[in-house]
């Protein structure tokens, strides 16, 4: 008995002290305080340039959060695919600055804009020599054929809005692709600069949603799908086909780690070299982790920011007094302090913070509960209880959700959080059955908001139902308006309407901190993206 | 009951847990083009994907065609990339069979000697109270503290070991709740009476008792594959076996109703082969079965 007794508190013991070790961060035996990880804070600018000298060859092994169904980003819609694939597995027709958004090239070396009003057209001259991983070389009947693609509206190609503008398609030879713009078209080289070309020769008459060639694409970037085993890993590795300098690494491991910490914990046993994203309370903790003393923490402000979303179809929520007042009841310092561990910009409107588009003169939402309080006794008809739709499983929104459910509760309003998954979500949203949510937006560069907040785009994605004649007419001037001057001041007027009538409540753009194993370097980290293609191997690491 | 009554009731009770799934499946709330097509699909693209999809004509019909298909043993075609359920369940079958096999194997390796040691000294109500606080041990939490310990990651012996004894919590009190009760309804019988009258030693009438009770035990196992099932997520994703719960998860997330069809009829037919194993197995086990089949 006393042996039976003994063995069964060994083993609840045993259970308990794993799930301290594991409550505090999982940091496994061994962690000590003292000099760990360098912190690498990466500016709007970027990220301040790798010095070290770059060795040839090595694998590198990325954790990657969420294994795609498929890697054509035309059908497949996760951030992921676009990751793995834009400028890595395949290719674009131009590239687009993460951090200043100019305009590059890359397959076309050139472009140039012609004729006027109704008639111009704007021609692309492709590079020579280009080829695709099965040897089989890439033309102008390529990228018309991708172009088509993306614009039909059966497909749901995530850049079809933005190929609107564009009239004809032809290629006259191989090198050479016209297209014809009837109207004006602002956002069409950003969307080319995102759009990856697929080989006609294997797709044609093929429905891409089923195709096996998006578990094996072959596109013509400087790494080529090796291998794929389902729900472990995919594998890239150097093509030597590709027209540019050849990537540095011999291959990349892409190793799907669902659950986070899981990752975090083999990150540190050396079985990862780069995280994209640390759990909750790991970069302070690896800062002090001696054994990832040359590790480099990069930690970068993603283009991604959290919004309370009104539904202004609501009586009690139609008016914008109303919705200013409940947007002053989000303790904001307290939501970054809960969520994001204190690392997060406050963001006061729907554009990326720094660029042109953005208003830095209006100020982020003030948590100012009592002015809050005495404007809603004045609200009518005023808002007696709301049901707040939660995102299943995304921690912050649910963190939000309870925050705002006390405040409301102390002016009187009651909150009920209903959580549902992400599809769900999406189709209460679409049908407008919802008073408040909660969501996370990234932004392009150069964002364009009339799908968002536009009154002909209610049904689609301006869920909140917003209708004003004074927004609506400028996110109409902005889609026609190709002086980029005039149209940041549109934007800024945009973002100013906005502010005033607040259909959404901006909130934050948290911080991300991106971590790379010692003897590695050059990782560029953005929201399009880790740049694999320029991570090396650093010179003498072992 | 004939073996060929047996296997007819087996394939009856497949049948109705197909239909049932079906309708619960295709009725449950959530749009598969919408999740296909995310944020930014149009509704033009969804419509379009509907009919891809074939989720246009009547349910009953929509259920007749599946039905057939799976008579030939077509599970169909995933909504998500297209591959056939089939070979995506097949793909992913082994390390959940592997890791639901190993944790059996654990809970019965640890649950009957400990009710075997209760049996000999007559019950251990402590003991008993132990043994289901274990079910208090959350998995997840378990699992991360044995990564954290030093468990190998991704498809290896190891993993699904660590993987295994993650598990436990779920079915080892429920094991041994069921061994303990067995063995005592054996040591109180006429069998195990009369052994103590002879004077047998304690040893052998607790094993002549686990004897009398081997079909029950038997049967105890195979109702223990859908809880294993069903717990695999938990512990796939940790350790990262490619398994049938991840499969699952996944096909839940973005109402891929191929897919978690396809697991519901090879979960239920698993379960249903199982039991109809034991069943079948039953008169080896047990003569007065065997004579009563012949009779």
């Amino acid at each position: 008995m006393r042996l039976a007794r003994t063995a069964a508190v060994a083993w609840l013991l045993g259970i308990v002290a794993g799930l301290g070790a594991c409550a505090r961060g999982c940091g496994g035996p061994g962690s000590r305080a003292g000099a760990g990880a360098t912190v690498v804070t990466c500016g709007p600018a970027g990220c301040p340039a790798d010095e070290r000298k770059p060795a040839p060859g090595g694998v590198l092994r990325v954790h990657v959060e969420a294994e795609p169904a498929g890697l054509c980003d035309l059908v497949n819609h996760e951030a992921w695919v676009r990751w793995i694939v834009e400028n890595q597995v395949m290719d674009t027709l131009l590239e687009q600055s993460p951090r200043t958004g100019a305009i590059g090239p890359r397959l076309a070396e050139r472009w140039e804009l012609a004729g006027t009003g109704a008639s111009r057209t704007l021609t692309f001259h492709l590079r020579d020599g280009v080829r695709f991983h099965d040897g089989h070389p890439l033309g102008a009947s390529d990228v018309a054929f991708t172009l088509e693609r993306a614009r039909d509206p059966k497909l749901g190609a995530d850049q079809k809005s933005d190929l609107d503008p564009v009239g004809r398609i032809s290629a006259p030879d191989e090198r050479t692709l016209v297209l014809a713009l009837p109207g004006p078209a602002p956002f069409l080289l950003q969307a080319l600069a995102h759009l990856a070309i697929y080989p006609r020769h294997l797709l044609e008459g093929v429905d891409l949603r089923t195709a096996p060639f998006c578990r094996a694409p072959i596109g013509s970037g400087p790494f080529r799908v090796a291998a794929w085993r389902s729900g472990v890993s995919i594998t890239l590795e150097r093509a030597p086909t590709f027209w540019g300098p050849p990537a540095p690494l011999d291959r990349v491991e892409l190793v799907v780690v669902r659950d986070r910490q899981a990752a975090w914990l083999l990150y540190q046993r050396g079985e990862l070299d780069l995280m994209t994203r640390l759990p909750a309370g790991a970069a302070a903790a690896a800062e002090r982790d001696p054994r990832l003393a040359g590790h480099r923490l990069y930690r970068h402000t993603p283009r991604a920011f959290f919004f309370v979303l009104w539904n202004t179809r609501r009586p009690e929520l139609a008016a914008p007094a109303t919705r200013a007042a409940l947007g002053h009841l989000v303790d904001l310092p307290r939501f970054i302090e809960v969520a994001f561990e204190g690392h997060a910009r406050p963001q006061s409107g729907p554009f990326v913070a720094g660029t042109p588009a953005y208003d830095e003169g209006i100020a982020p939402l003030a948590y100012e509960p009592d002015a809050a309080r005495a404007a809603l006794a004045l609200a009518s008809p005023r808002p007696r209880a709301l049901t707040f739709l939660a995102t299943a499983g995304s921690a912050s929104v649910e963190q939000l959700a309870t925050l705002l459910e006390e405040d409301l509760r102390k002016a009187g309003v009651t909150l009920t959080i209903e959580k549902l998954d992400f599809s769900r979500v999406l189709d209460r949203l679409r049908k407008h059955d919802f008073d408040v949510t909660a969501l996370q937006l990234t932004l392009a560069l150069e964002q364009d908001n009339w799908g968002l907040f536009h009154s002909r785009a209610i049904g689609e994605q301006n869920w909140g139902g917003f209708a004003d004649p004074e927004v609506d007419a400028l996110l109409d001037r902005i889609r026609t308006t190709d002086d980029a001057d005039a149209r940041h001041a549109l934007d800024r007027a945009v973002h100013r309407a906005l502010h005033e009538h607040g259909p959404m409540s901006f909130l934050v753009a948290p911080e991300v901190d991106t971590a790379l194993a010692a003897g590695f370097g050059g990782v560029t980290p953005s929201s399009d993206g880790l740049g694999l293609a320029h991570v090396f191997r650093v010179d003498g690491a072992p | 009951m004939s073996r060929l009554r047996r296997t007819g009731v087996a394939l009856l009770t497949l049948l109705v847990v197909a239909v049932i799934a079906f309708f619960v499946v295709e009725l449950a709330p959530g749009d598969p083009a919408s999740a296909a097509l995310g944020t930014h699909g149009t509704e033009a693209a969804r419509e379009a994907l509907r009919d891809a999809l074939g989720l246009r004509g009547g349910i009953v019909a929509r259920l007749g065609g599946w039905l057939a298909a799976l008579c030939r043993l077509d599970l169909g075609r995933s909504f998500v990339d297209g591959r056939a359920v089939r070979d995506k369940i097949l793909e992913r079958l082994p390390p959940t069979l592997a890791l639901a096999v190993l944790a059996l194997l654990l809970a019965w390796g640890v649950a009957l000697p400990i009710a075997l040691w209760r049996a000999r000294r007559g019950g251990a109500d402590k003991l008993d109270l132990a043994m289901s606080l274990v079910y208090a041990v959350p998995v997840p939490a378990l699992a991360l503290a044995l990564l954290a310990a030093g468990a190998p990651y991704g498809p290896s012996f190891g993993a699904e070991l660590a993987a295994a004894a993650c598990l436990l919590p779920l079915i080892l009190p429920r094991v041994y709740a069921h061994v303990a009760a067995a063995l005592d309804e054996a040591l109180r019988g006429d069998d195990a009476r009369t052994l103590r009258a002879v004077g047998a030693p304690r040893a052998r009438v607790v094993r002549v008792a686990l004897r009398v009770q081997a079909l029950r035990l038997l049967t105890i196992v195979s109702v223990q594959l859908p809880a294993l099932l069903s717990g695999a997520v938990l512990v796939e994703a940790v350790f990262g076996l490619p398994g049938l719960g991840l499969l699952a998860f996944d096909a839940l997330a973005v109402r891929d109703h191929p897919v978690q069809l396809g697991l519901v009829v090879v979960g239920a037919a698993l379960t249903i082969a199982c039991t109809l194993a034991v069943d079948l197995a039953a008169p080896l086990l047990d003569p007065r079965l065997r004579d009563g089949a012949r009779g």
